[in-house]
């Protein structure tokens, strides 16, 4: 009786098996079968919304089926990538994301709430982008060692502000290779320190890109240095914050798209194989360059090893920077 | 500043066939909700936000500053014809204007209710026209202190010119200012009052918040009373062009609530149902036989009617110029620029002036439709009444649901749903306000991260808010706000004023 028992559990356990990997496999071989989700971290209509839906409406005719952006935003990108990495690796849940940004949330949260590492990996990459250090396009300073001469004697009294963990450590990382030691001041978007620049409350700021691409078109804010080792060909005039001896470290925020692990390999392969085409495109390319970036191309195994260098880069940002873990 | 340059502007982008389309539904969805009491403009515009998402910056405006304005004019048709306010802001017309349409006078009524309020629109454009630029202007030069000194003046005044009970105002602001503090502090990363969960670390969402407090609950309180029958009076087209009597005695009516209008309507906390309630009180005050109030003076109608819809318009000069939200229909457009990116305040002027000027301009395109829409189309409007209300309901709820769950796909936003639901139930059993909550909860972190960020910036000295001249004159003017409600005898002035 109990033998039986046992025997037909094994059976229900082969079959069930079966059951769960049958569909896997017939999915890898004719994939897409289905609509896929692209997901969002961010609201609808936010900057990083546009990049989703951008790459959404792209891939979609290469791929012949639907593709739906589902947005899932919240703690700090957190709530998407517990979904994805909770997902099942079929393929058809894509996450475009900053794949720098999913690396870091290992090191800025306290719990995150999974280890990324382990859990998602990249198939492709997107863009490269640096974050940029900001002066008052009215004031005198118009070099990093120049901004550096003015604010070293001022000491604590020297203050600048930043908007994002990024901005943080960037900033952090300038203090420590130059010996200034200004006061950091936290704005929750870039665009609120705008006023407390352009009044001189503030010395100097660390932003994205895009903020600081546009406020330098406007003439309100002139760019000092980028965070990249290589200077950017999407603009080429700014010097890295290494060549100009500060730090050698490479701080760049890449977007990606990520798929949760476990995804069959032919599938992750397509899936590459759509962004290359896509991001390989001039209008992509001028597209990615209005977000301040280059776009940023490689085989899936390289980005995935990127991904995983990135999460120890942050380990060490954050511990450089004494940035506190939230949560 | 060229008015007429920016103007043109405004026109070119506000009189394309998508605006002027989404201008059109935003006006009949602000008539609809108007005439249907039991639904109002903030539940409307909250439960309308998810669908801006996937139109342009201008589009999405437009249509819901017409919901917001609409309202105005349809709700003075429920009011006169029914005696039952389809809006806040009719409550007033209710008085007068349901007494003359039972003399027989409901077309007088429902047209100078309708032309006062077009009159009242164009003047609140001009208002905006005239008074934005140098507001904004000001604005470019608001640093963190000056912000946070703004701030204070706004919640202050807001206390001030609420209904009701100033305990209850400020009680109803603090909580606000409470739930304001549920998430990630920006100075630390510290998490405050998530208990855990992920989903609160970017704070409250507003949604779930507005249309659990406002949506919900006013289902429920509807629900409470039985569905009776409305009976309107009935009104034809041709009985709608008042007396030459009728515009004598009221055109100075709409004159005075023009202006009351659209002062109160500027001021922070004030807003529509605040224009009309003064208005009434003033006209009823200079009016040389006030006894006529109550039996169907035209007035009673003329000076609250215009006085909502001029403050309706103007109401936005804040929010564009200072990224000042000044009451909670405001804090809910601020929610839908911000969806599609826009930071409210003086750079909306500068970087994006095809949206402010289209926006401006929409709304005398706006108000010109209403007329339209409310005059001769009267009879369907009335038709609409005698909608049962068991078939309403389900499909606003059903609304409310789809709107809250499709911003972000997580069940949990339904959670907060009912549980504001249920908060604000117990509120307006307590007979408390949920308005000044919501500008709490909107005002509160801003002020807050302006409040700490000056700190910062002086190095822990708190004479910077008044070393900044700015900042000293917003606390100044604090100050005396606060002294209307401490003094006794202005106190009493304040009690007087909301007798009506």
């Amino acid at each position: 009786m109990r033998k039986s028992g046992w025997k037909f559990g094994r059976t229900a356990l082969t079959m069930a098996a079966g059951l769960i990997l049958a569909p896997v496999l017939a999915q890898a071989q004719q994939y897409p079968a289905q609509d896929i989700h692209f997901i969002c971290a961010f609201p609808p209509g936010s900057g990083a919304d546009v990049l989703v839906r951008y790459f959404a409406d792209k891939v979609r005719p290469l791929t012949g089926k639907n593709i739906i952006v589902e947005n899932r935003s919240g703690a700090g990108g957190n709530i998407a990538i517990e979904y994805v990495a909770r997902a099942k690796p079929d393929g058809y849940t894509v996450f475009v994301h900053g794949a720098s940004g999913v690396a870091a949330s290992m090191s800025l949260f306290k719990k995150p709430p999974v280890d990324v590492g382990k859990t998602i990996q990249v198939v492709s990459t997107i863009n490269r982008q640096p974050f940029m250090v900001l002066v008052d396009a009215k004031s005198p300073i118009k070099t990093l060692a120049e901004l550096t001469a003015a604010v070293k004697p001022k000491g604590t009294k020297a203050s600048y502000a930043t908007a994002a963990p990024f901005g943080t450590v960037v900033g952090e990382i300038y203090k420590l290779g130059t010996g200034v030691e200004a006061v950091e001041v936290n704005y929750k978007n870039a665009i609120d320190s705008l006023n407390d620049q352009l009044s001189g409350a503030i010395d100097y700021s660390v932003h994205d890109p895009v903020y600081a691409l546009a406020e330098q078109r406007k003439g309100d804010l002139r760019i000092l240095a980028v965070s990249t080792a290589e200077r950017l060909k999407a603009n080429p005039d700014f010097p890295t914050l290494k060549e100009l001896g500060v730090s050698d470290l490479n701080m760049m925020g890449w977007w990606a798209a990520m798929v949760p692990q476990g995804t069959p390999k032919p599938v992750a392969d397509q899936i590459n194989k759509w962004f290359n085409e896509v991001v390989g495109s001039d209008e992509s390319r001028k597209f990615l360059a209005s977000f301040g970036g280059d776009q940023l191309i490689m085989p899936p195994d390289e980005a995935q090893a990127l991904f995983l260098k990135e999460i120890g880069n942050w380990a060490e940002y954050v511990r450089i920077s004494k940035l506190a873990p939230a949560g | 500043m060229d008015v007429f340059a920016n103007l043109a502007t405004g026109f070119g982008a506000a009189a394309t066939l998508q605006n002027l389309w989404f201008a059109l539904i935003g006006c009949v969805l602000g008539t609809l909700i108007g005439v249907l009491p039991g639904i109002g403009p903030i539940p409307t515009i909250a439960i309308l936000l998810p669908v801006t998402y996937g139109l342009n910056p201008l589009s999405s405006l437009v249509m819901l500053a017409g919901i917001y304005y609409g309202a105005q004019y349809g709700g003075s048709t429920t009011s006169i014809l029914v005696n039952m306010p389809g809006e806040a802001s009719s409550i007033v017309t209710c008085i007068d204007g349901h007494q003359m349409a039972k003399q027989g006078r409901a077309g007088s009524a429902l047209a100078v209710a309708a032309l006062g309020s077009f009159f009242a629109g164009c003047v609140g454009t001009i208002f905006i026209c005239a008074f934005a630029p140098p507001l904004a202007a000001l604005a470019q030069q608001f640093n963190s202190p000056d912000y946070f000194s703004l701030m204070v003046l706004g919640l202050i005044t807001a206390v001030v010119l609420a209904h009701g009970s100033v305990i209850k105002a400020i009680a109803m602001i603090l909580i606000g200012l409470l739930f304001g503090l549920v998430g990630t502090d920006v100075n630390s990363g510290a998490t405050r009052y998530t208990f855990g969960v992920s989903v609160l670390w970017d704070g409250l969402d507003f949604l779930p918040m507005v249309i659990g407090m406002f949506g919900v609950v006013e289902i429920i309180r509807n629900l409470e009373q039985p569905d009776v029958g409305r009976s309107a009076i009935t009104a034809r087209f041709r009985d709608l062009w008042p007396s030459m009597k009728d515009f004598h005695d009221s055109w100075r009516a709409v004159l005075r609530g023009t202006g009351l209008g659209a002062l109160l309507g500027i001021l922070p906390g004030g807003g529509v149902v605040l224009a009309s309630f003064a208005a009434y009180t003033v006209e009823k005050k200079v009016a040389k036989d006030p006894s006529r109030f109550g039996k169907g003076a035209i007035e009673g109608v003329a000076g609250p009617e215009s006085a909502n819809n001029a403050a309706a318009q103007t109401s936005f000069i804040p929010l564009l110029t200072l990224g000042l939200p000044s009451n909670a229909i405001m804090a809910l457009m601020m929610g839908a620029m911000m969806i599609q990116g826009i930071q409210p305040g003086s750079a909306v002027m500068t970087s994006r002036p095809d949206l402010f000027w289209g926006l401006v301009a929409s709304m005398w395109i706006g108000n010109l439709m209403l007329v339209i829409i409310n005059l001769p189309m009267i009879g369907i409007w009335v038709k609409l009444l005698s909608l049962p209300y068991r078939f309403l309901y389900p499909a606003i709820l059903l609304f409310c649901v789809i709107g809250v769950y499709s911003t972000n796909n997580n069940s949990v936003l339904m959670v907060f749903t009912a549980g504001f639901a249920l908060f604000g139930y117990i509120l307006v059993r307590l007979g408390c306000e949920p308005a000044p909550m919501v500008l709490g909860f909107i005002l509160g972190p801003l002020m807050e991260e302006n409040l700490r960020r000056s700190l910062v910036l002086s190095r822990g000295d708190p004479m910077i808010f008044v070393q900044r001249p700015i900042s000293a004159i917003l606390l100044v003017l604090s100050a005396l706000v606060v002294a209307l409600i401490v003094l006794p005898v202005l106190r009493k002035t304040r009690e007087e004023a909301f007798q009506e």
